[in-house]
This record gives C-alpha cells, structure tokens and sequence, in this order.
C-alpha cells in the first residue's frame, strides 16, 4: 500500500468514523432529510380498532339550542354536561363528556347587542369551566380556570396548586352581553390542567353571533350555512376515546413525555361523525371551519379544484365579517381558528364528487370530508352572491401603542411563556381598558397563541407583511416554527383577570399559559 | 541537523478524534435548525448530540496529549482542546438555561476553533524536526 492511498484510506476511515459515531449519536430511525422538511406538532396516537372506511355518513349538523326563557333583554338558556353514549364510528359506541347529550354540544345563536345567560350544570365526575372562545365577556363569566364548577356529591378536589377564582357548586350562570359584531365563536372546556382530556372527550361546541350588518349582505343563508367542526381522535380497541393522560382518572394533569407536543388523532370527524358526506346543490355554500384539534394543523384544499382554482372564498375569520372576500386555493389552519368561507358548487359539473383534503396530513388524516354535488343538472335559483365589500374594519393605529409588549413561547422545562410556566395569580402585563397596545409573539416550535377578552389585528409576521391567513379581526394567531408576530390590540369594557396561552392544549395544559389584568 | 522517526499513529488518532468532533459540532446546528423547522423531537437529540460532542471533544484532549507525546508534536493543541471542552461543557449550560443569545455565537466560535484544529490536523504531516 503506498503512502499515499494509505493515508486517503485512514481520512476515509476517519471520516468513517466520525459519520458512525453521528449516526449512533442520533438513534436508529433518523432521517437527515426531515430536517429539510417543516415539522408539525404532535405525535400520533394510533387507534386500536379498524376505522371506518371514508365517506359512509352523511354530515351531521348540530341542533341549534332553543332558550328556555326569555324577557325583553335577554336569552336564559340551561346546559347539562354529563357523560353519554354516542355512536361516534358506525357501530361503535362510545362514551363521551358532553354538552348536553351531543358532540358536538348544541349550537347557541346570539344577537349582537343581545344578553345571552348560559346556566351550566355539571354532572360530570371532575371540576370543568367554560369558556367562549372569542368572546367578549366580562371577566366573572370569562372562564378562568380557577371559577370552575365543581361536581355536586363529589370532594372537591385537590388541584395541583391553589387557584384564584371562585369555584361553583353544580351549577354557574355565564352571563354574555354579546356587544360585539356578528362571528363564529365557539365553546369548550378550560379547565386548568385538563383541557386537552376535556375537550378530547368531547366538551366542546358552537355559539353563533348575529347581526344587522351581516343580515344585509346577500351571503347565503339558513340551511346553506352550515359550521364545520374539524377535530381529531383517536379510539380504544373498545370504543373509547383514547388520550395518553398521565392518570386515566385525570387526577394528575398532563400527558405522557411522547406526547408532550401535542395528540394527534387517526380518525378526522367533522361535526362528529368521521369523514362525512354533504349533498350539495349547484349552488352557493358558506362554511364556517373551525379547527377544533387539540393540535392538529390542517392545510385545507378542494379535490378537484374548481376550474380556474381560487374555490374558497374566506369572508370572516375569528372576530368575523372580513373587510372584503379573500381567495384562498389554500386554507391552513391551527387549533381553536375560524374561517368563515363561501364555496360556489356552481363551478363544478353535476354529479362531482369534491373532497375537502388536508395536504398536511398522511394516510386516514388526509381526507377530512366530501361534497357531492347534486347530478340534478337544473341548478336551483342561487340569489346569493359575495359582495366586493363585506364590512368596515377600522385599523388599529400602531403609531397611537402606548406599549410594547414581548412575549416568548418556548419550551423550558416544560412549555412556558417568557421562561415561566403558568403561575395563577401572577399576571404577565396589566393593560388598562382603552389603549391601545401592540404584543409581541416570538416561537420555538408552532405556536396558535390565542388572547382572550378581545379581538386583535395582526400587524406583522416575520417583520414584514402580515400572511394569507392573518386578515381580519382574529382572537388566535399562528406561530409557526421560529416566527415573530406583532399584533394590535386595545383591551375594552370589561375589568379583571383573564388568560392568554398557547391554543395547543397539551401545551397549555402543561403551562404555556399567563395571567392578564385589565383595569 | 538530524531528523528523526517519530510515530505516526498519534497523528492519525487526532486526526481522527478532530474529526467527529467536527462532525458532531455541525450535526449540533443542524438538529438546531431541524428543532426551529417545527420538529419537536430535534431539541432531544440535540441534547444527546451535545453531549456526545462533549464526549468527543474530552477524548480530543487525550489525542492531543498522545500527539505532543509520545507524537513529538507541539503541546498547543492540547490547551486549544482543552479551551473548546470547556465551551462545551459552557454550552451544555447555557442550552439549559436558554441563554440563547450566548449559545449560538458560542456554538459558532467552537466550530471555527474545531475546523481550524481540523484543518492543522489534515495539513500536517510534515516530520517533527529535531
């Protein structure tokens, strides 16, 4: 061997080496490529049962409850959460924690202007609380997750530190003076520590909020308007609803060290029921999507797409009616967001079969639901159209911030914002009502940060140009991976303690949450 | 002037050890960067890569020692060894901490050191002269 192919052998060997001990360094089943790719959040949770094949129930739309009293002010209604047995997977019975007997629980519809009181009756076996996500609600009926409802005949219990708030016995009255503008808000537990098992076996639903100017444009209506609960889950080999809880009892918050990103469901239900199918005319549709996930993203298309492309048609998002439709072949969309969409069938030929697919997703988690469009090649009358202009959305001036507000979500012993963990009690800023402010959100991993009270206006992403996604008056916005978002917000009306976190509910669970308090 | 034989394999094993440090050091950006892609499980083997560079970067300073002797090379590398462990360790820390305004140059000037070792290391394989 001469000098010098035994020296290329030993750097060969060397480099050999170095490559063997990085690979070891790394564990077996790693792929350098991924590193190219975006990272999502969570990890799966397979199912253990066979999941039904796609496409085999039709959508179910949830009833919309009926007020048991009302007088000149206001809308009383009653709500029992208590566990039952729903045939979610078809011949599959499972039990469920639900509002009211369904999941998803009942849809409440709000006048703007108009008091709604929700009494809620706990009969479920473990403290809840229920927030409106999206409202604008004073703080006693905000949800925090010290003012829980504590289930009658039970001990209370011992939560893992203790809470501010004002704990009820079986019952609360949530008082909502709906002074805000016509949206898609939804309902759901916020219980400290449990929300992600919570909201996992079911405790969630919608709460619709009308009004004239909506009324006035010519968007469709009644039956063609019609909310998209998208949410994933996961199934025991007997039917139950699996989550990796630390204590399947949830006596002890938090999920196991695999699944410290989030939990990923198999099965994609909408409204409920997994992949459904909607009959659809030849005509106009609008969807309200809302990503119900514990922490799934979704990157929505239609396929086909219609001809010429551009098949949603967004006109509200979070805090509801955009300034003008926006056209999206495209729609990504974190935990607890909404976009409220028109989709035209007219553009497809009769008999079309449309999917609604995640492109984000693999295997059963592409596919989230199909339209079938009427082969009735007589289109109905369709009298609704998506005017150029929808609403007036008066901008929130930065110039007029009268403070700036940094707020880092990473992980740090646990997900933490600004390096502390949830600490109740101990309010990470005190805005006072009226100003207006602009807050600072900067990621490690993705991060859908929602504020509660009121609704803000994305200002920047990445410092530059607010994205496709961020229009309109939102109440949670996407931080994907290593992003930087500046919003505007102006806190109003209503005095007290509220919280703002991570939309991831595993995350939040694990205390990516804080303290806020107006005055 | 006489030149003497001095042993080649102390050359090679420092060759060898500066070498996987250095792979190890870029492979500690790259889960880095792979960890703010989105990829949870990145930060994870970013700590259980950090710590094999630690252990790399320790077993640089034996190789370093053998190359001084019985290598007869000079005794420079192994305070340059030595100073890049303890940055190591340092980084160790200050990941933990989250210190990342510090991290990251850090993690910087200890690439630059260890490719500037590397570089020496491959370029030189002149014959000590005694």
């Amino acid at each position: 061997m001469s000098g010098l192919s035994r020296r290329r052998f030993l750097a060969l060997a060397a480099v050999g080496a170095a490559g063997g001990v990085a690979t070891a360094a790394i564990g077996t089943g790693f792929s350098w490529g991924r590193a190219l790719t975006l990272g999502e959040p969570g990890t799966l949770l397979r199912s253990g049962l066979a999941l039904p094949t796609p496409f085999q129930v039709p959508l179910p739309v949830p009833a919309v409850l009926r007020p048991v009293r009302s007088d000149a002010s206001t809308d009383y209604y009653e709500i029992t959460q208590q566990v039952s047995t729903l045939e979610i997977l078809p011949g599959v019975k499972t039990q469920a924690w639900t509002y009211g007997g369904t999941f998803p629980g009942p849809t409440l519809v709000s006048r703007s202007g108009r008091r709604t009181v929700v009494k809620h009756r706990n009969e479920l076996p473990r403290p809840v609380v229920v927030h409106l996500h999206g409202g604008h609600t004073p703080s006693a009926s905000d949800g925090y997750p010290g003012d829980t409802i504590l289930p009658l005949g039970t001990p209370p219990r011992h939560e893992m530190m203790p809470m501010p708030g004002s704990p009820s016995l079986s019952t609360r009255d949530y008082t909502y003076p709906m002074n805000q503008r016509a949206t898609t808000l939804w309902y759901h537990d916020h219980s400290m520590g449990f929300t992600g098992p919570t909201v996992w076996l079911g405790l969630a639903g919608f709460h619709l909020v009308h009004d004239d100017e909506e009324d006035a444009l010519p968007l469709p209506k009644g039956e063609r308007d019609i909310p998209l609960m998208i949410a994933d889950r996961s199934f025991t080999a007997d039917g139950r609803l699996d989550y990796p809880s630390l204590a399947t009892n949830l006596s002890v918050p938090g999920v196991t060290d695999e699944f410290m990103n989030g939990v990923l469901g198999d099965v994609i239900l909408v409204n409920g029921a997994p992949w459904p199918v909607l009959d659809v005319q030849c005509v106009r549709y609008r969807f309200r999507l809302l990503n119900a996930s514990n922490c799934r993203r979704y990157r929505l298309e239609l396929d086909p797409p219609p001809p010429g492309g551009g098949g949603f048609v967004q006109v509200g998002s979070d805090g509801g009616l955009l300034a003008a439709p926006v056209t999206h072949d495209v729609i990504e969309m974190a935990s607890a967001e909404r976009f409220d969409v028109v989709l035209d069938f007219s553009r497809y030929a009769p008999g079309t079969q449309v999917r609604l697919v995640n492109t984000i997703g693999s295997g059963s988690t592409a596919e989230v639901m199909r339209f079938d469009v009427s082969p009735d090649a007589r289109a109905p009358v369709d009298d609704t159209s998506v005017p150029s202009r929808l609403s007036e959305i008066a901008p929130l001036d930065p110039a007029k911030a009268t403070v700036t507000r940094e707020f880092l979500f990473q992980l740090h012993d646990g997900w933490t914002i600004n390096g502390q963990p949830y600490d109740p009690g101990h309010p990470l800023a005190s805005p006072r009502l009226g100003d207006t402010e602009i807050w600072r959100f900067v990621s490690d991993v993705h991060h859908p940060v929602h504020l509660h009270l009121d609704q803000f206006q994305v200002l920047a992403r990445n410092g530059g140009a607010p994205g496709a996604y961020d229009h309109g008056w939102k109440d949670t916005v996407d931080l994907r991976a290593a992003e930087s978002v500046e919003i505007a917000v102006r806190f109003t009306d209503y005095p007290g303690r509220y919280v703002f976190h991570c939309h991831n509910l595993e995350h939040e669970d694990m205390a990516m949450m804080a303290d806020f308090v107006t005055s | 002037m006489v030149t003497i034989q001095v042993p080649a394999w102390p050359r090679w094993l420092f060759r060898a050890a500066i070498t996987c440090e250095t792979v190890l050091a870029f492979a500690q950006a790259a889960l880095a960067g792979g960890f703010l892609a989105g990829h949870y499980d990145f930060l994870t083997l970013h700590n259980e890569n950090g710590t094999l560079t630690g252990i790399a970067g320790l077993l640089s300073i034996g190789c370093a020692v053998m190359l001084w002797r019985p290598g007869r090379g000079p005794a420079w590398p192994i305070f340059a060894s030595c100073a890049v462990f303890v940055a190591e360790a340092g980084q160790i820390f200050l990941g933990y901490a989250r210190i990342l305004a510090v991290h990251v140059p850090l993690g910087v000037a200890i690439v630059v050191v260890i490719v500037g070792l590397l570089v020496w290391a491959w370029r030189e394989p002149r014959q000590v002269v005694a």
